[in-house]
């Protein structure tokens, strides 16, 4: 039986590979501090397969044609897309996907009453790269990128992005036929030195009696969604 | 003012910008022949206009998403990232003022 042996939360701030040398050595040293812990964690978990969950930046689906929630099932990514890697300083790389547990996710979703649209790729840019470079440096673990639509209106609401993390999780452990270890890893949109962010998703992450709360406004300038659904379906 | 008063999802600018992105070819169109490439794709001279000027503000009463200014400005003017970083500055002064929020509206979003 497949089980989701770890859930965590990290930015894809594209400063982190772009740019990182502009901050300061304590903030580089208490980010990379923070990675280091994190990759540690994930590390021990030993996962087969990490479902990386992010926002689209309106580079794999148009602002005319955005659904709520995206999963790609490609049998490998890659990253990251033209236009975006001379900003991330990145070279190309690509990681293995989980095509089958993918499309499972997709079409088991549907009775449960989430809509995740099929993407056979996804563009990575700063939302999937920057997490991975230092998460999972080998890209050696199969990964399943999940989309969330935190830009065009009407975006989910952060109840809704509960739900769809919610049925994540139960397709993993309930209906999943394989007996994977499976991790969450939410890639959210944080930035460098923004502490206000970092404080409201600690508040969100202490959440852990699965109520949802609006802890804070999930518009486009605000962004956070893909924070919310993220930390939710690590906590749920 | 809020980036998202007016926009208009189903914008032409929109289609333009996702596709072009994508694809090497048109990203070179872009450079060589903005105008054929816009008409084609059903852009008016309004819109023609604001797209090729970058003018943020016109982009933004024609009903742009503000995460595509950053695109229309990269395949404009920069292939050189450093070059597309202060002209987007220089945009950004000449359409708010300031530069209100550049890890957004200078590629760092």
């Amino acid at each position: 039986m497949a089980k989701v042996v770890a859930a965590c939360a990290t930015i894809h701030s594209p400063g982190l590979t772009g740019w990182i040398d502009e901050e300061e050595e304590p903030k580089r040293k208490s980010i990379f501090g923070g990675l280091d812990e994190l990759k540690r964690r994930l590390h021990a978990a030993k996962p087969d397969v990490i479902i990386g969950i992010a926002n689209d930046h309106m580079l794999t689906s148009p602002p005319y044609n955005m659904p709520d929630f995206a999963i790609g099932v490609a049998e490998q990514h890659s990253g990251p897309a033209p236009g975006v890697d001379d900003w991330l300083r990145l070279q190309p790389f690509t990681v293995p996907g989980s095509r089958p547990l993918a499309r499972f996710l997709i079409n088991e979703a549907m009775p449960l009453g989430v809509n995740f649209v099929c993407h056979e790729k996804v563009d990575f840019d700063d939302n999937f790269s920057v997490p991975l470079t230092y998460l999972t440096p080998e890209m050696n673990v199969p990964f399943i990128p999940v989309l969330v639509n935190c830009f065009v209106p009407p975006q989910p609401t952060p109840e809704r992005c509960y739900e769809a993390g919610r049925v994540l999780k139960a397709i993993v452990e309930e209906k999943w036929p394989g007996s994977e270890r499976v991790a969450v890893v939410a890639k959210t949109s944080g930035r460098i030195g923004d502490q206000a962010l970092v404080n409201q998703f600690v508040q969100l992450l202490h959440l852990r009696d699965g109520r949802v709360v609006e802890v804070w406004n999930y518009n486009w300038d605000q962004r956070g969604l893909a924070e919310a659904f993220a930390a939710v379906a690590a906590i749920a | 003012m809020s980036l998202l008063k007016n926009f208009d999802k189903t914008s032409r600018i929109h289609r333009i910008v996702f596709e072009v992105r994508k694809s090497r070819e048109l990203r070179a169109r872009w450079k060589s022949d903005f105008e054929g490439l816009a008409r084609s794709y059903g852009l008016s001279s309004e819109e023609i206009t604001a797209v090729r000027e970058c003018d943020l503000l016109k982009l933004t009463a024609l009903g742009v998403h503000p995460f595509y200014f950053n695109p229309i400005i990269r395949l404009t003017h920069g292939e050189d990232f450093e070059e597309f970083q202060s002209t987007t500055v220089e945009i950004m002064k000449r359409s708010y003022g300031a530069v209100a929020d550049p890890q957004t509206y200078a590629g760092r979003g």
